[in-house]
């Protein structure tokens, strides 16, 4: 899929692919990959800004910890990014829905 | 560092254009990806090479983190703000006879120097999309020389006491409103991230 589609999206993926649980950015990027059967495979480092975007307008925060030797950034939601995260569904139900019927071919209702 | 140069000279190339506690995060996720190509074709060199593609250039990333960067946002509101607050003052000192206070040359000069200064340093911030501590600093020295400008310039209000107007009113406002932007975006420039 290409990024393009995902531009309004994007927020809500990942705050979605946080949903579970803490996650470092890799981590993210390799949950969307896998809950979205390869359709979703962002580049890696395009996830990182992302993450520093929505860490920057309060939707999830971060901690550093040490594995392997190496230190990690791991990432989780906060309330006002499970708050954000819900709106995010029912605006993608709404225009999903829209979206279906208009390609579905629905008549328009008779205007006679 | 990682267990390939590849991947080493890609974060050495991030290294130069962005904060040191970003690239850490940058390294991690990029590490672990070659280890997880590594586990899955087997030859370094090959798997670095996948790691890299997957990754996305320096270029694009260090772009969007500059992007982000509070520097970068505090210029653009300041080069926003920037036109009104002189529209204000310019209306106010017309009104009021500017010209006739009696302000050294001296002065005058050291005023136009310090605008010149932060619209330069202001733009500089705005414009830079690669070196995220080019952006900090260049926002820094803008948004204090526009402190200066605003601070001087109250003073010699406050010292010429030229007859109030809503005019005058209205652009004291305008430089007081800008010197508590700056003071509230300052600590976030020199912490983050």
């Amino acid at each position: 899929m290409r990024a393009e589609a995902l531009k309004g999206h994007l927020d809500g993926l990942l705050l979605a692919a946080l949903e579970d649980g803490p996650r470092h950015g890799y981590a993210v990027k390799e949950a969307l990959r896998d809950t979205t059967d390869g359709r979703l495979d962002l580049p890696t480092g395009t996830v990182y800004p992302a993450l520093h975007r929505l860490e920057q307008a309060g939707l999830i925060s971060g901690s550093w910890s040490v594995v392997g030797g190496r230190r990690r950034r791991t990432y989780e939601l906060t309330e006002d990014g499970r708050r954000s995260l819900a709106g995010a569904r029912d605006h993608w139900q709404e225009f999903a829905t829209a979206i279906s019927t208009a390609l579905g071919g629905t008549p328009w209702p008779a205007t006679s | 560092m990682a267990g390939h140069e590849l991947i080493d000279r890609h974060l050495q190339a991030l290294a130069v254009r962005l904060p040191r506690s970003v690239v850490e995060e940058l390294a991690d996720g990029l590490e672990t990806s070659y280890e997880e190509q590594l586990e899955r074709l087997g030859d370094p060199e090959e798997a670095a090479r996948a790691a890299l593609a997957d990754f996305g250039d320096p270029d694009t990333i260090t772009t969007a983190f500059v992007r982000l960067s509070p520097g970068k946002t505090t210029a653009i509101r300041l080069l926003v703000i920037g036109p009104l607050v002189g529209l204000s003052w310019g209306a106010a000192f017309v009104t009021g006879h500017a010209w006739a206070w009696s302000i050294p040359l001296p002065a005058r000069l050291a005023f136009g120097i310090a605008l010149s200064v932060a619209v330069f340093m202001l733009v500089l911030a705005v414009r830079e999309r690669r070196h995220y501590q080019a952006v900090r600093l260049a926002a820094l020295g803008g948004a204090a020389s526009a402190v200066v400008l605003d601070a001087a310039i109250l003073g010699t209000v406050a010292s010429i006491v030229p007859p109030p107007s809503l005019l005058l009113l209205l652009a004291l406002t305008a430089s007081i409103v800008r010197i508590l932007l700056v003071m509230r975006a300052v600590p976030a420039m020199i912490r983050h991230p």
